[in-house]
């Protein structure tokens, strides 16, 4: 969300940063794992804001890469964290040189989600906002949609003129609706389940066909609606109450693609629509429940590793490709 | 597979009209299965409904490593200490 990242958009923040090394990554599984990365963490984290205890490790921790703790906080103001970063690099100053290596012997062969990165496929990154007049500009969220290369191929016909149109693969309307096409604006929620997506569909209309570049119009309806019930089985995300939620867009877009390189050269779209009800995770309060506007803008990932963060869903996005890292 | 829904076409003019853009014309006839509502060619427009400002995207200036052990092998290398910053759900994707 804008507001947990506000932090790190202050100026005198980014600066400060130039000392550091600077890193960051989901907490869930480093709290609770059982391996060597997960563990190391845990042994840090434990010196830190929330002490030994249970519960939640989420916050800002300045360490050595040996493991050894010198601050900590968790918090969304930027003269906290500022305090934080002065704090630690003091205690970085009194440490040892031996502190700040890595153990010769450190080897973590353990897979991540980010390993099944759709290398040669589409990836897009997503924005999306409570729309109209009075929504909280503060809040916002981001993620990522991860296709392969054959999937992604999916955008268009096989032999693509101009004036022609295509009705966008399942796959692709489906993953789309299921898990992107979601109110995640104020935390992560819910997906849909296949049973709970109905009326979507997406066409591309060729506007330009020269050589191999095709250039294209995008429109579409998406629809996701429960009443709550899960069927998606036990894992991470399994709810302990009914959420009866829905979201309806309506897409439009644009994009080029390449047939010889089997590349998108450009690819947006927006999604408009309305959104129903809350989860467990999204932080809506009750008398947040819509109907109310919500939007999307999504575009081609660039080439960094920032971007090649997996989606939030990628444990559970139904692909053959992805590999379960746990496993 | 399905017609646009009158709400959401008025939905996307009341939108555009409220932040001053072209609005698509209100009640527009659907002409084939897929909305046509939205017009490609306005996405500018769109995009800045949604997008954050540029100063709310500063910190994608900062180079980040994206894991903690990533992170700590920078740090090791570089011999700078480790900020790190972790989250429930990935930071510097959906949280």
């Amino acid at each position: 969300m804008a507001g947990r990242r506000s932090v790190w958009s202050n100026p005198e923040v980014i600066a400060a940063a130039t000392d550091f090394v600077v890193s960051s990554d989901e907490v869930w599984r480093l709290q609770r794992g059982k391996d060597a990365e997960c563990l190391h963490f845990q042994a840090m984290a434990n010196h830190g804001h929330y002490g030994g205890g249970g519960g939640t490790r989420q916050g800002t921790y300045v360490l050595t890469a040996d493991g050894t703790f010198l601050a900590s906080t968790n918090s969304l103001d930027a003269g906290s964290v500022l305090k934080v970063m002065q704090e630690g690099l003091a205690a970085w100053a009194k440490t040892n040189v031996e502190s700040r290596k890595l153990p010769a012997d450190w080897h973590l062969p353990r897979r991540r989600w980010e390993t099944s990165y759709p290398d040669g496929g589409l990836v897009l990154r997503s924005f999306n906002a409570d729309l109209g007049p009075d929504a909280d500009r503060k809040r916002l969220n981001r993620d990522h949609a991860w296709f392969k290369a054959e999937e992604a191929r999916g955008w268009l016909g096989a032999d693509p003129k101009a004036g022609d149109e295509h009705t966008v693969s399942e796959v692709i309307v489906e993953r789309l609706a299921r898990f992107h096409l979601v109110d995640n604006v104020r935390g992560q929620t819910l997906p849909f389940a296949p049973a709970d997506v109905s009326d979507s569909r997406i066409t591309t209309t060729v506007t330009k066909r020269d050589g191999d570049e095709v250039s294209f119009d995008i429109h579409g309806t998406t629809k996701g609606e429960t009443d709550g019930t899960w069927t998606l089985g036990k894992n991470d995300w399994t709810p302990t109450a009914k959420y009866p939620r829905g979201v309806t867009t309506e897409i439009a877009g644009r994009g080029r693609f390449h047939l010889a390189s089997g590349r998108f050269e450009a690819l947006e779209f927006v999604a408009f629509g309305e959104r129903t009800g809350r989860t467990n995770l999204n932080g809506r309060p009750e008398a947040d429940v819509g109907p109310a506007r919500i939007g999307w803008v999504f575009e081609l990932a660039p080439e960094r590793p920032a971007e090649r963060v997996a989606p939030a869903f990628v444990d559970i996005y139904d692909a053959d490709w992805i590999v379960d890292p746990r496993q | 597979m399905i017609g646009l829904r009158l709400p959401l076409a008025l939905l996307a003019a009341a939108l555009l009209v409220g932040c001053g853009g072209d609005a698509p014309p209100p009640g527009k006839t659907p002409t084939d299965a897929a909305a046509k509502g939205l017009d490609p060619a306005k996405l500018a427009t769109y995009r800045a409904l949604v997008l954050p400002k540029a100063s709310e995207r500063a910190w994608e200036q900062i180079e980040w490593q994206t894991s903690y052990e990533s992170g700590l092998r920078a740090s090791s290398a570089q011999q700078k200490p480790l900020l790190l910053w972790v989250m429930n759900g990935h930071p510097l994707g959906c949280t």
